[in-house]
């Protein structure tokens, strides 16, 4: 029989004694992961105990996904496999007019003595599912270290931009919604090729452009795409729209709302693009090394002899 | 005067370990589902749930370690950073700990009162610590998480005690 009578005159530290040391140790672990990312190899361990529940736990929604597909009727799949079919076409003309235009403007680069554009790898990855918490605005797809998904790679869907690899784990990794509050995304405006930085509203869904002068041509329902000035996401890429340009004379920037194009609610696969290779100033050997390795590596490195002493 | 006759107590068997890290496994599962929109933020957080009953119930089995260890393994589940469940987990099992002996006191229904502002201690320091992080503020519906997560201490009995009675068990009169 199991009898657990407790251990008489062992006395610890005071239950007080023990929270204090547990809080401190908690604190310093958020401080060491939020702000020195030095827990990244314990959180990807840690990833690699927990995937074989995180697949049990969504086996009832892959059960029912395929229950609803067997159930669907032919028809209703053969009007999907239409519509596919005609999307495809329409697509194709546009797809052979891209490669005859990339041929030329990569031959035209070799003329000017610019950096030719890199074949970009791809993956497609399948969401498996949404971060468990309401402060961050994260997918998880299924695509890891295993598939050569590199962090900080650009993820899209078929209608444009859905965000950037934030963490990869051995057989999957996060990805960071353009609605999150701490993302930042340089964008153009197709209109007018106003260049602004959209960040993240989080919960709702959305993005802003905080940063764009009161006396900006700026109109709702204007595109926005990436404008490639980061040199990490490829510059076209569609990211969303104008909602609504609120203009208040005691501020100096509109208010601007926008919502993204490509919503990872209507999707189930997405396409990670490769991480381009580092710009030619980037390879100077004057360069500190080591700030580049730590998390997702900056688009451009800092000469050591500007940064702050 | 006569005392009104009580109802005949029965004298429970302590829960085996298996029966905890059982239910801690079913706590964990629940929240790896594919939670999503208003769910995501009513999600009852069974882990704090099962961390404070077991305090309660089976002391000598659960220490501050555990409350740190499952805190950090809610951290990882949840792509948080590490330790913001771990700093709430391990003050719902202090204040569990310290207040075990009154909330053993009531019945169910009043413990279910008692413990809330544990779990509601929980979620208040995620909260506090995620706003410190400078992250968004979830809409109101995730204000209902604790009492969402305290209705379910009315089932906690039945579900992990009705198999600890054993016929054969003394009973009280």
């Amino acid at each position: 029989m199991d009898i657990r009578t407790p251990e008489l005159f062992s006395r610890g530290p005071s239950p007080l004694a023990r929270l204090v040391f547990y809080c401190a140790l908690a604190i310093a672990c958020i401080v060491v992961d939020y702000r020195f990312h030095q827990l990244d190899a314990f959180r990807k361990a840690l990833s690699v105990v927990i995937y074989p529940f995180q697949e049990a736990a969504n086996l009832p929604s892959l059960l029912a996904d395929t229950v609803r597909q067997a159930i669907e009727s032919p028809q209703a799949l053969q009007a999907e496999n239409d519509q596919l079919r005609q999307k495809l076409l329409q697509q194709a003309d546009a797809a052979q007019q891209l490669r005859t235009a990339k041929s030329e403007l990569n031959t035209l680069r070799a003329l000017v003595g610019l950096r030719q554009e890199q074949p970009e790898a791809h993956a497609i990855a399948e969401i498996v599912g949404m971060a468990h918490t309401p402060f961050v605005q994260k997918v998880v797809i299924s695509s890891g270290q295993s598939s050569g998904i590199q962090p900080g790679a650009p993820v899209i869907s078929a209608e444009g931009l859905v965000g950037q690899v934030t963490a990869v784990n051995l057989f999957n990794s996060e990805v960071t919604l353009i609605t999150d509050k701490n993302q930042a995304l340089p964008v153009m405006i197709v209109r007018n090729g106003l260049r602004a930085i959209a960040f993240g509203n989080g919960e709702s869904g959305t993005f802003s452009l905080p940063y764009v002068p009161i006396a900006s041509d700026v109109q709702a329902g204007d595109l926005l795409v990436t404008s490639g000035i980061d040199g990490l996401y490829p510059p076209g890429l569609s990211v969303g729209q104008i909602k609504s340009v609120e203009r208040d004379a005691s501020s100096a920037f509109a208010k601007i709302q926008c919502v993204p194009t490509g919503a990872v609610q209507n999707h189930r696969y997405v396409l990670v693009l490769g991480v381009p290779p580092r710009p030619p100033g980037g390879e100077l050997p004057n360069l500190d090394e080591q700030t580049s390795d730590k998390g997702i590596s900056p688009a451009v490195k800092v000469p050591r002899k500007l940064k702050k002493p | 005067m006569a005392l009104p006759p009580r109802e005949p107590q029965v004298l429970k068997r302590p829960a085996t370990l298996r029966r905890v890290a059982g239910s801690f496994l079913v706590a964990f599962l629940f929240m790896l589902l594919p939670w999503s929109g208003p769910w995501l933020l009513l999600r009852p957080d069974l882990m704090v749930l099962l961390l404070i009953y077991w305090t309660i119930r089976e002391p000598m089995l659960m220490g501050g370690w555990i409350a740190f260890c499952l805190g950090i393994l809610a951290d990882a589940a949840d792509s948080s950073t590490l330790g913001i469940h771990a700093l709430g987990y391990s003050l719902s099992y202090f204040l569990a700990n310290h207040f075990r002996p009154r909330t053993l006191s009531f019945y169910t229904a009043n413990q279910a009162l008692h413990v809330l502002p544990f779990i509601f201690a929980s979620q208040l320091t995620t909260t506090l610590t995620s706003l410190i992080l400078k992250l968004p503020l979830p809409g109101w519906l995730w204000w209902l998480q604790s009492p969402f997560t305290a209705l379910f201490w009315l089932v906690l009995p039945a579900l992990l005690e009705r198999q600890s009675t054993h016929p054969d068990s003394p009973r009280v009169p």
